[in-house]
């Protein structure tokens, strides 16, 4: 058994002269057989460094938080807006291709968006049921600009 | 599948640290876990290796499998038109969305169960997806908006591993609620224990679509199962699930052993008579040396 042992530290400079630093030993047991290849063995002490380099800057920069549970919400705690599904845009573009208008000017007038993929969830729920509501021959929904 | 046990707890230490769906790209091809590639693993690790690892081309494709997804094609179809505002399709146009589907993704390995063949599988199809349009399932209720229809979403619901990808057949939200469903075609009616078995998908599914209900100031979310058997006469039946938390927690503390094991590459055969002859790698786990 070979046994690799690999240290990196770093300190970072602060305001009014303070440092924070952070160091790390990483240790790794590897087959002895590593020796008669040469390139392999150097592949793994690379990777090691690697790892505790990472590791340190990780934690000086924060983060190396782990992964929440979920990620439902924002790190603010504030619930993200969920923008439009892939159906619902589908569902827009099909409805305006066969009544011969064009989605995103659509989506610009009625909610003041650059394109309908920026349409929110239940933004482009209200376009679709808009678009649905009104008989395909008089077509003209969104034409006095709603906001967001 | 030759590397070391050190190879291994190399590669485990760097996942440790290292982002896991790059960890995912580098072992299985794909930066991300879906729940069939769970399901595959838990059914048989070495059938995991062959068709996420190794990259085997399946020898065979099941044509229930392939039934399945035909039939998925022909409901999505019925909903996509829903959404559009049009008015219901009628069961030939169905029955058009089967046909292009099967074509697709039938190819020239299928394997058919006895006494099946093509034709009897687009009878039967014809059967089942009448049912479907005959049943209140097929029909949205005035109140409920149709969010998605085989959507996909992906996020790092788990951590330590990567983003998990799933598609969900339907997604509908109410003023309180947001209802994911998974039809399924089955031989026979569910029981208990079916339900069990097709949770911790929809458990998975219902992390991953959290993020459309708060959007929607849905409170609570529930899971529906539409099973329509494969029958002379198709019964369309309904299952129903509102998740716990704990029934959520559980499930990704599970994903996540199963994501360990991969990464360690545990991989091994997992002999069962009913999982064996169905699977599609038998002649690479007779030629596998262990």
């Amino acid at each position: 058994m070979l046994k690799l042992n690999a240290g990196f530290s770093r300190k970072v400079g602060e305001a009014n002269y303070g440092s924070r630093g952070a160091s790390v030993q990483v240790e790794l047991e590897l087959e002895s057989n590593l020796t008669s290849d040469p390139d392999g063995l150097m592949g793994r002490i690379r990777g090691l460094f690697d790892l505790a380099r990472w590791s340190v800057d990780a934690e000086l920069n924060g983060s190396a938080q782990p992964a929440a549970e979920s990620s439902s919400t924002s790190n603010n705690g504030h619930q993200k807006v969920r923008l439009a599904t892939v159906s619902q845009l589908r569902a827009i573009r099909a409805i305006c291709r066969r009544r011969g208008l064009d989605p995103d000017r659509l989506g610009n007038e009625r909610f003041g968006v650059g394109s309908v993929d920026e349409l929110t969830l239940t933004e482009a729920s209200t376009l679709i049921d808009e678009l649905k509501a009104v008989p395909a021959a008089s077509a003209a929904v969104g034409g006095n600009g709603g906001a967001r | 599948m030759t590397a070391s046990t050190s190879d291994a707890a190399y590669r485990h230490a760097l996942q440790v640290l290292e982002d896991p769906n790059r960890v995912a790209g580098q072992l299985i091809g794909r930066d991300y876990l879906s729940h069939s590639s769970i399901r595959t693993y838990q059914r048989c690790p070495l059938q995991f290796y062959f068709q996420y690892v190794a990259g085997l081309e399946p020898e065979f494709k099941s044509a229930s499998l392939v039934f399945g997804g035909a039939i998925h094609a022909a409901i999505e179809q019925h909903f996509l038109r829903l959404l559009e505002g049009e008015r219901t399709p009628t069961l030939d146009r169905l029955m058009h969305a089967f046909d292009v589907e099967w074509q697709h993704s039938a190819g020239d390995r299928v394997r058919y169960g006895r006494s099946e063949t093509p034709a009897s599988l687009r009878d039967l199809a014809g059967r089942m997806l009448a049912a479907f349009q005959a049943h209140e399932v097929s029909r949205l209720d005035s109140s409920a908006q149709l969010i998605g229809i085989e959507e996909e979403l992906r996020a790092p619901i788990i951590a330590d591993c990567p983003d998990v990808l799933g598609r969900i057949d339907l997604i509908t939200a109410t003023s309180g609620a947001l209802r994911i469903t998974d039809f399924k075609t089955a031989r026979t009616g569910w029981h208990a224990a079916q339900v069990a078995e097709a949770a911790p998908q929809q458990l998975l599914y219902a992390d991953l679509v959290q993020p459309l209900a708060d959007s929607l100031g849905c409170r609570k979310i529930e899971i529906r199962w539409i099973v329509i058997t494969k029958a002379r006469q198709p019964v369309i039946e309904q299952h129903t699930l509102s998740p716990e938390p704990a029934q959520i927690a559980r499930t990704r503390r599970i994903v996540r052993r199963v994501w360990q094991a991969i990464t360690q590459e545990n991989f091994y055969p997992n002999p069962s008579a009913m999982n064996c002859a169905t699977c599609p790698y038998q002649q690479a786990c007779r030629e596998w040396e262990g």
